[in-house]
């Protein structure tokens, strides 16, 4: 579990603002592309009621942004304060994504948002669609980028550490934007914001439906946001799995931990659908397996074997020992910066440096450590595997369910069938799980990240700043009040805007809208 | 371009002169985000309280300050 030091602390701080801030992100990115939809059938028809909808729906998002806007920049300032050794040893690197991402949000999609809600009856209809696909475009973009810098984080490619400026250095942007990791990432996380921002119009629509109001948008809201949903879970999940395999290529001991698969097992490996792992053992309880399906999902083979924690471990031990001559050789090397022996052992083993460095939790010199400590360190390398192992398993489980939903919301749609009050009554009751799922993705992927803030290079630990616990308990205390204020403020509105309606929150612009709908619709 | 400048110009002016009351929600929420975050930036970015970093603190920091007297470890090629 995590320690309540300050770089415990700081931890705490980063996951809070950072899931509070994915909040906001995946419906914005889910109601753009909706937008953009609804929009086009307006182009295309000339049937304002379709105008009607990409303006109610619009302002809904308009909240969305406005109360989400900037919440991120709180975590780029973080980097500063909490992270400010992290900052110095990868910011030459990491740094590059984030200033692009930075000026994508605030020049390119603030600006065609502005154009967007405020070009209505100044733009042709043509040129406003172009500007809505554009907002559209441009949210994904800025996903783009961050998720590149985290896929960097969790998968460093296109980098190396340079002994005279102690700090990682980029040698390839090529290698950055195309990493495997942050591309599945990038998709797999796009696409869970298109399935939140569908959940988000289907139930809103349900509830019309169920009290009888807008029944003309709720039903094409409801059908457009069906479709889109059914073609969003089955890609979520389709490239939940990219993701999983691309894991598996990367990152085998979290892929290791989120299936508690403790020993290595002979290929290909089961997956485990139920289980209560036991950390202190070392193995897992009540455990129900699927013959042969992780090693078929994780590796796409039969004969693939999936390394096992123990296993896992011991490679670290290897690992650290390897680093071990790394790290006297950077020693030897701030003796004499001629020193070209040292140069090359550093060369050699520099990949490995990283786990040297995570001895430094125990011992000043790492080179001191006995085996025992060496065993100790490599076994940091195993994240939490309880809460990876259930988070894991109830985000699958709610990807499932999202295309068994939206399959049967896709069916209802395609007969016209409007009325099945349960299912009506369910949508209005699940539309919080895309979040869920979301965030507990994101736990995924960066508990699962653990110990490292980079992957195989820097130990957490040594990446936050030289900080009290209290100042860092004073800036969390302090972003956990606003940021709560601001939630409470962003439902209220939310709240006002859907109770009113489409025809009220129009300024009454909406009549087509709110008129009932013809009994042929 | 003149339904682009004047869409833009308005997007602007917006937060001066809001005409809905969604619009003075969103400027009043913005207007706190500006003032905390530029409250962020004079609190924890300015003078001391900045944690400097550099070569020398992120040598000292993963190395240790002290120079090595330990023997040096077999290598590879040893």
């Amino acid at each position: 579990m995590m320690d309540l030091d300050p770089t415990g602390l700081a931890r705490l701080q980063f996951a809070a603002t950072a899931l509070y801030h994915f909040l906001f992100v995946p419906l914005t990115l889910g109601l753009s592309f909706l937008l953009a939809i609804m929009e086009s059938v307006y182009v295309m028809t000339g049937r304002r009621i379709w105008r009607d909808m990409t303006q109610f729906w619009g302002k809904l998002f308009a909240i969305n942004f406005a109360m989400g806007v900037a919440t991120g920049i709180t975590m780029e300032f973080q980097f500063g304060t909490n992270w400010a050794y992290y900052s110095h040893y990868v910011g030459d690197v990491f740094g590059a994504p984030l200033a692009i991402e930075g000026l994508m949000a605030f020049f390119l999609e603030s600006t065609f948002v502005g154009l967007f809600f405020f070009g209505w009856d100044r733009m042709s209809r043509v040129g406003h669609l172009v500007v809505t696909w554009l907002v559209a475009i441009g949210s994904n973009l800025s996903a783009l980028w961050i998720l590149i810098a985290n896929g960097w984080m969790q998968n460093p490619v296109g980098s190396v550490f340079n002994s005279d400026t102690m700090r990682m250095e980029l040698t390839s942007f090529w290698d950055l934007i195309f990493n495997p990791v942050a591309q599945s990432k990038f998709v797999h996380t796009v696409s869970a914001g298109y399935v939140t921002g569908c959940m988000f119009v289907i139930a809103i629509s349900s509830w019309y439906l169920l009290r009888g109001r807008h029944i003309a948008l709720a039903r094409r809201s409801f059908t457009v946001a069906a479709a889109f949903g059914l073609a969003s879970a089955l890609s979520v999940v389709v490239l939940g799995d990219e993701s999983g395999y691309v894991v598996t290529q990367h990152q085998k001991m979290k892929l290791a931990a989120l299936e508690a698969m403790w020993r290595t097992e002979p290929a290909p490996a089961g997956f485990t659908l139920f289980a209560i792992p036991d950390t202190q053992a070392r193995e897992n309880h009540l455990e129900v397996k699927v013959p042969w399906a992780l090693g078929l999902i994780a590796t796409r083979s039969l004969s693939t074997v999936l390394p096992g924690i123990d296993d896992l471990v011991d490679e670290a031990k290897q690992q650290i020992r390897s680093g071990l001559i790394a790290y006297d050789a950077l020693e030897r090397l701030k003796l004499s910066r001629s020193d070209e022996a040292a140069r090359a052992s550093l060369g050699a083993h520099a990949v490995d440096l990283g786990h040297a460095l995570l001895l430094k939790r125990y011992v000043e010199d790492p080179r001191s450590a006995d085996d025992a400590l060496i065993a100790k360190a490599a076994g940091d390398t195993v994240p939490d595997v309880l809460t990876m192992f259930w988070a894991f398993r109830i985000m699958v489980g709610l990807g499932f369910f999202f295309i068994a939903f939206f399959a049967f919301a896709f069916w209802l749609a395609s007969i016209r069938d409007f009325g099945r009050h349960w299912f009506l009554k369910l949508a209005v009751w699940v539309w919080w799980t895309p979040w869920l799922a979301a965030e507990l993705g994101w736990i995924v992927a960066e508990y699962g990240r653990q110990p490292w803030a980079i992957a195989g290079i820097l130990p957490t630990f040594l990446a936050s700043s030289s900080l009290s616990v209290a100042q860092v308990l004073f800036s969390l205390t302090g972003f956990v009040l606003f940021y709560s204020t601001l939630l409470v403020v962003d439902i209220v509105l939310m709240r006002r805007y859907i109770l009113m309606g489409p025809a009220a929150a129009l300024g009454g612009a909406g009549h087509s809208a709110a008129r009932p709908a013809p009994a042929a619709e | 371009m003149g339904a682009v400048s004047s869409s833009l110009m308005e997007f602007l002016t917006a937060g001066l002169r809001p005409r809905t009351p969604l619009g003075h929600a969103i400027r009043a929420a913005l207007l706190v985000k500006l003032v905390v975050i530029i409250l962020m930036r004079v609190f924890l970015f300015s003078g001391d309280d900045r944690p400097v970093v550099d070569a020398r603190m992120i040598e000292s920091r993963l190395l240790g300050d002290a120079p090595s007297r330990l023997p040096r470890l077999p290598t590879a090629n040893d």
